[in-house]
């Protein structure tokens, strides 16, 4: 039984058309599993008891007219829990959305229904996917399936950990500055961020706007690619979908910003130095860039992002939904409302957020943080003229303890190689390259490839030349 | 940079957020240390980068006024997750004294 939750989506969708499985089978294997097994990871917040009947209609459409299903039909699927799915609760592993339902559905989650695939349930996150150790969970931190005493990187640590985990094949995350990439590179597994505006955001519970992307994470670059052609493209809903253009043309050039990459720990910049050797005997061109700005994304993103948190979650006011604290007055009904619904890191990111655009510091912060961030654009604009990649390591490491890293800003710097690609909105894809021991485990590294906007398929390209994966 | 206690208290209560006299130090301390980290955006040279937008490719979206749904399709779903509702509305406190 435990086989049928090693497939690929690829490989469940060739085993349903040569009748090998049915999607009631691997539904119910992984339903199995997870009950078996969440308990000790906290990997999903919840499982979806109704997975079987949408497998079921999955098999009869197989029955009755297997022309009109797609690759992704009969599919699970597990869903971070900032997605809204009808009838689901949608809690941001907040307290303040602890009793949720989600009223309408995500158009990716709609596009995926279209496709029959199969939802699995809710995976575990950092509140409002805010950090990257799934430790800010209202709902407890997830484990790490390799090394339950280390974290699985986050925020989107459960959907990371469930595809490491073989309790999902794929999973649907959100990144704002790398929380598909990181926990992905961690957990051993490919994590995915479009070009900003490639997926639509409707339906997602929003954090930083012009930051937030649906992200892709799953164990084979196939996978990850029919879910990117499924849900991609214009969407009435979301006014920065971005319609189909022609992919730019690209060489096998790599850029490397080595100045910067030193910045990661050395166990992990051999491996990425390995990667790199790899590409090179594949007859991939590995050229120096100069980055200058790059590392001082971090910086600009810790005030850009905050400022939109700020702003988003002014929306929480206890009064439409949501958690609701009775006080005596209408203000006190916002406070302790907020105050008994946040958690710490997401208050500390709305408090900095008001700070750094109150009158008298918006000019100092925000202001020059969003110059900084158009010098960055026009830093990758110019690399991107003469390499068709940009390459470092996904994270500065690999899975850390649980407990170990509680100095916010410690963990902020989880994020360093994997933020440019939000504020400068081009596509990035994490690759499960390499593993580094620590205590005697091997652990997983990602090296992570940028390119320009609309360039995805030569993400996928890249991947399957380092991995050695076939097309199919 | 350094920040005043009073400061941070002052944040909170615009943010809505209560912090105890534990908390705010803690709020206090670690504001301090993302400031010191986030300073650096007031000290790199940038060229010519004044009033500039990172995205100058992008364009405002507009679509047509169409299709509008009949009135109250959503109203009783979406108030189904009011805390508190009265008929067709959301109750809260009086806001005019």
């Amino acid at each position: 039984m435990d086989e049928l939750t090693t497939y690929s989506a690829g490989e469940l969708a060739r085993g349903y058309r040569e009748k090998k499985f049915s999607a009631v089978e691997v539904t119910e294997a992984y339903l199995k599993k997870i009950d078996k097994e969440n308990s000790a990871l906290n990997i999903y917040l919840e499982a979806f008891s109704d997975a079987v009947a949408s497998a079921k209609k999955a098999d009869e459409l197989f029955q009755t007219s297997p022309e009109s299903t797609h690759p992704l039909t009969g599919v699970p699927i597990a869903t971070k829990d900032n997605i809204l799915i009808k009838g689901k609760t949608a809690s941001a592993a907040s307290k303040i959305l602890e009793n949720h339902t989600a009223t309408y559905d995500a158009t990716v989650v709609e596009r995926l229904k279209g496709a029959n695939a199969v939802f699995l349930g809710r995976t575990n996150m950092d509140e409002f996917a805010m950090g990257s150790s799934t430790e800010n969970s209202a709902f407890g931190p997830t484990k790490h399936p390799i090394d339950p005493t280390r974290s699985p990187g986050g925020s989107s640590g459960g959907s990371a950990a469930s595809v490491a985990a073989h309790l999902a094949p794929i999973a649907l995350g959100t990144d704002t500055g790398g929380s598909v990439r990181q926990p992905a590179s961690i957990c051993g597994v490919y994590g995915f961020k479009p070009t900003y505006g490639g997926i639509s955001r409707y339906g997602l519970v929003a954090m930083g706007s012009s930051l937030d992307q649906l992200g892709v994470l799953a164990r084979k670059v196939d996978d990850i690619e029919t879910v990117f052609d499924t849900v991609r493209g214009l969407d009435k809903n979301d006014s920065t979908t971005l319609p189909a253009r022609p992919a730019p043309n690209t060489h096998k050039r790599i850029g490397v910003p080595r100045s910067f990459v030193k910045d990661a720990q050395p166990d992990a910049v051999a491996e990425f130095e390995r990667a790199l050797n790899t590409m090179a005997s594949q007859g991939y061109d590995i050229v120096d860039i100069d980055l200058p700005t790059a590392p001082h994304a971090l910086a600009a993103y810790y005030i850009i992002m905050p400022a939109e948190v700020s702003t988003n979650l002014a929306r929480y006011d206890g009064m439409r939904y949501g958690l609701h604290v009775e006080g005596e007055s209408l203000l006190q009904d916002y406070t302790l409302s907020r105050t008994k619904g946040f958690g710490a890191e997401t208050r500390r990111r709305v408090v900095l957020g008001t700070h750094v655009l109150s009158s008298g510091y918006a000019d100092a912060y925000y202001k020059r943080a969003i110059a900084l961030r158009a010098a960055l654009v026009k830093e990758f604009d110019a690399v991107f003229e003469n390499v068709s990649f940009v390459a470092t390591p996904t994270a500065p490491g690999p899975a850390f303890k649980l407990g170990e890293k509680l100095d916010p800003l410690s963990l902020y710097l989880e994020d360093i190689f994997t933020v440019s690609a939000n504020l400068t909105g081009d596509p990035a894809l994490s690759v499960p390259y390499g593993t580094v021991e620590k205590d005697g485990v091997l652990l997983p590294v990602g090296i992570q490839f940028m390119s320009p906007k609309n360039s995805e398929k030569a993400l996928f390209a890249i991947a399957r030349d380092l991995m050695n994966e076939n097309k199919n | 940079m350094a920040v005043s206690k009073d400061h941070v208290k002052k944040l909170a209560e615009l943010s809505r957020i209560e912090l105890t006299e534990t908390e705010l130090e803690k709020m206090q301390e670690d504001i301090e240390n993302i400031l010191a980290y986030v300073d650096v955006v007031q000290k790199i040279e940038l060229s010519d980068s004044d009033n500039q937008s990172p995205h100058l490719d992008v364009v405002n979206v507009f679509r047509e006024d169409e299709d509008p749904y009949e009135a109250d399709a959503f109203t009783d779903e979406l108030l189904a997750q009011a805390p508190s509702r009265d008929g067709r509305f959301v109750t809260v406190k009086k806001i005019l004294g």
